[in-house]
């Protein structure tokens, strides 16, 4: 069996990955408000922000995956949704101005000592980033979605390697020492995203379309 | 609706469709070469300026211009080549055209933000913006115009990406994936060589692969570059942050020649009456190019001392072998198709052929820069302008326009005239050795005042450069009369 036969099964595998094996909503819905009410709780927020690790690597992409997965509006909505934001645009300016907003060091610094800052956290990121992810998966085009991933693995680049560069402390909460790991740790995140995006796009297996259906495509513009 | 109806619709649907992947094609080519015409003039302004008898300028404004013309030839050969690769992939693939109109409408914001930081904000730290140089302005220009300059080229490579992952997209629907784009299946695989599938489709799935990756190092780079201008606190890895400049800046014009090529690839054949397919070298040799292209850099590094020895060895290695394996195919190819095929020879097929020179010839000087002991006397002087010079006027330029001629004579033989070519060569190859003699001498490059002994060269290198923009103007001004009448179908 040659080197390409073996890259293809695997990303075939990578391929047929499908939503539908994430976990059901409902389960989804449970352990979002699990993961909320141990983050209002002292005893839970002490212990996911007492280290800046588990609040930027553990607490911050729980909140967004589950808002990701449990996200499924009902029928009246998702028509809502459908007229007022069709293409995605409007969940792609939302997604990304919430994730901006949450790296910034201030907000976070924030987060650890203002108790309705907190409350936003828990609220705005499932539903800032992780719905507005969704949705915006979801009814975008191809392109925008790479965009969406590219700018997401630039971002994450670009945070982790200005958290090891900065001589100062950015958050007042964590010590420079900790930032400098996460920003190792965020480095290591983008490398391992970067060869898993390359090898998907290399040798990923989209679905071929043949000469007839393009043509026919191509005529109807 | 009827049968009749339905079919008359959709085929006024394809029309329009391929209408509007001409027009488009048409305006970048059309703001391509009133670009490169300004360009043009910007650096005859610069050589004449070292020359000394022509011209007199304030060694600022040098720098400016020098800046302007870097990031202005950089960008317009990026969009000249894509428009080349868009227009010949449109025939195998589906691409996007509102995608390709909006990487337009960009580039030109991009364009905007870079002339205003120059002309405007007086930045002049280059095109290549090496860090910390934009910083460390001496109060001639602001940190708001370094940071607009880096934005430009931030918004830039966004308007690339969008066409190149329209592109790797439409392949991957196509093909499977770029890999199979790339043709690897039948290089390595059990698949037999499909003399069908395109080179243009193998041209651009390596162009794809080596321009993403360039742009991501590039929009990681120019964002800590910016974040350097705001906060000098944060101080980057000055070696790592050269490494990634030069890999996103490299990479980026390299792939823009490696675009214009799919010119030579679709054009020559219907000139010589001979097929151009697909082989197994020509696979491994595109195969080879995507790697290769990708290490290339490092022969702008071999200078600096901090460079690992093993880092420098293996870019001198790299440098030496990475021209060959398309150039070989191409330029070999290309010769088999011509000889005693009783092609016409027009100013499309001049051009088609003297790109193919510029391009094989240029990798002489590049290779000889690449190596480290010639590199430590040669790189900071006028060798390395030479060598560009040669890649971008005798290699790129000449396809760009050759395409643009095969397109406003609607792909007719013999309509366009020969004559001008022969004057823009003539410019070229003697602006490319006043720079390389130049070198040859140590004349020192990025210099606003030369010394009495040095300027008859610029003067030489001014003479010579006006020249490549008489041959310019007569090749370009019959195009841009004749381009609103291009019919030539640019999508299948």
């Amino acid at each position: 069996m040659d080197i390409l036969t073996l890259c293809n099964m695997a990303s075939r595998r990578l391929n047929n990955w499908q939503l539908n094996e994430l976990p059901a909503p409902s389960t989804a819905r449970a352990l979002l408000v699990f993961v909320i009410m141990v983050g209002i709780t002292p005893a839970g927020a002490m212990w996911f922000e007492s280290s800046m690790t588990t609040h930027m690597l553990v607490q911050l992409p729980l909140l967004i995956v589950l808002g990701a997965v449990c996200y499924q509006p009902k029928a009246q909505l998702n028509s809502f949704l459908t007229r007022i934001d069709p293409l995605g645009a409007i969940a792609f300016i939302c997604y990304t101005g919430w994730m901006l907003f949450w790296m910034l060091p201030l907000n976070l610094d924030l987060a650890t000592i203002e108790p309705s800052v907190r409350l936003l956290k828990l609220i705005s990121v499932p539903i800032g980033i992780g719905c507005c992810f969704r949705w915006l998966w979801h009814q975008s085009n191809a392109v925008l979605k790479c965009v969406v991933v590219f700018e997401t693995w630039a971002s994450v680049t670009r945070l982790g390697w200005l958290y090891i560069e900065s001589p100062l402390q950015l958050c007042s909460s964590y010590l420079i020492g900790e930032q400098q790991r996460v920003g190792t740790l965020l480095l290591v995140i983008s490398g391992i995203s970067a060869t898993v995006a390359v090898f998907y796009s290399l040798f990923g297996s989209f679905n071929k379309k043949n000469d007839s259906t393009l043509a026919k495509s191509t005529s109807n513009g | 609706m009827s049968i009749t109806e339905a079919t008359s619709n959709s085929v006024e649907d394809s029309n329009t469709h391929t209408k509007n992947h001409l027009n488009l094609v048409k305006l970048y080519l059309a703001i391509g070469i009133l670009v490169y015409a300004l360009m043009m003039i910007a650096g005859v302004a610069l050589r004449a300026a070292q020359g000394a008898s022509y011209l007199d300028m304030n060694p600022q404004l040098f720098y400016q211009i020098m800046t302007l013309h870097g990031a202005g030839m950089v960008g317009v050969t990026g969009l000249a080549g894509l428009a080349v690769n868009w227009y010949f992939l449109s025939r195998h693939v589906l691409l996007s055209t509102k995608i390709f109109l909006s990487a337009l409408l960009l580039s030109l914001i991009a364009v905007a933000m870079i002339i205003g930081s120059i002309l405007i904000g007086k930045f002049a730290a280059g095109w290549t913006f090496l860090y910390p140089l934009p910083a460390k302005s001496l109060g001639i220009w602001s940190i708001a115009s370094a940071v607009t300059f880096a934005a430009g080229l931030l918004v830039l490579g966004v308007a690339f990406l969008l066409v190149y992952l329209d592109m790797a997209i439409a392949i991957s629907k196509k093909y499977g994936n770029l890999t199979r784009g790339l043709g690897l299946h039948m290089l390595f695989g059990r698949a037999p060589v499909d003399t069908s599938h395109p080179t243009t489709v193998v041209a651009s799935s390596m162009v794809i692969i080596v321009n993403v990756a360039g742009i991501a190092v590039g929009a990681v780079v120019l964002i800590m570059t910016i974040a350097n201008l705001i906060s000098p606190a944060i101080a980057p890895d000055a070696l790592l942050m050269k490494h990634l400049i030069y890999f996103f800046g490299h990479v980026f014009i390299n792939a823009s020649i490696y675009s214009a090529i799919t010119a030579v690839y679709e054009i020559l054949p219907k000139y010589t009456r001979r097929p151009w397919t697909v082989s197994k070298p020509f696979l491994a040799a595109w195969f080879a190019a995507t790697f290769m292209v990708m290490a290339v850099y490092p022969h702008h590094l071999l200078m600096d001392f901090a460079m690992p020895p093993w880092a420098a060895i293996a870019g001198q290695i790299i440098s030496y072998t990475s021209g060959i394996p398309v150039l070989v195919v191409t330029a070999f190819g290309g010769l088999t198709l011509v000889y005693r095929s009783g092609i016409r020879w027009d100013a499309c097929s001049s051009l088609l052929v003297l790109g193919l020179f510029g391009w094989a010839a240029g990798v002489v000087p590049a290779v000889i820069d690449g190596m480290i002991r010639v590199n430590m006397v040669m790189h900071n002087t006028l060798w390395v302008p030479g060598h560009f010079h040669f890649y971008l006027i005798l290699g790129m330029l000449p396809m760009v326009l050759g395409f643009a001629a095969y397109l406003t004579t609607n792909g007719e033989q013999g309509k366009s005239n020969k004559i001008p070519v022969y004057i823009y060569a003539a410019g070229g190859i003697t602006l490319c050795m006043s720079f390389l003699v130049s070198g040859s001498l140590s004349i020192p490059r990025r210099f606003a005042v030369h010394q009495e002994s040095w300027q008859w060269l610029g003067n030489v290198g001014a003479i010579a450069g006006t020249t490549v923009l008489v041959g310019t103007l007569l090749i370009a001004l019959p195009i841009l009369f004749r381009l609103p009448g291009a019919t030539l179908s640019a999508a299948r």
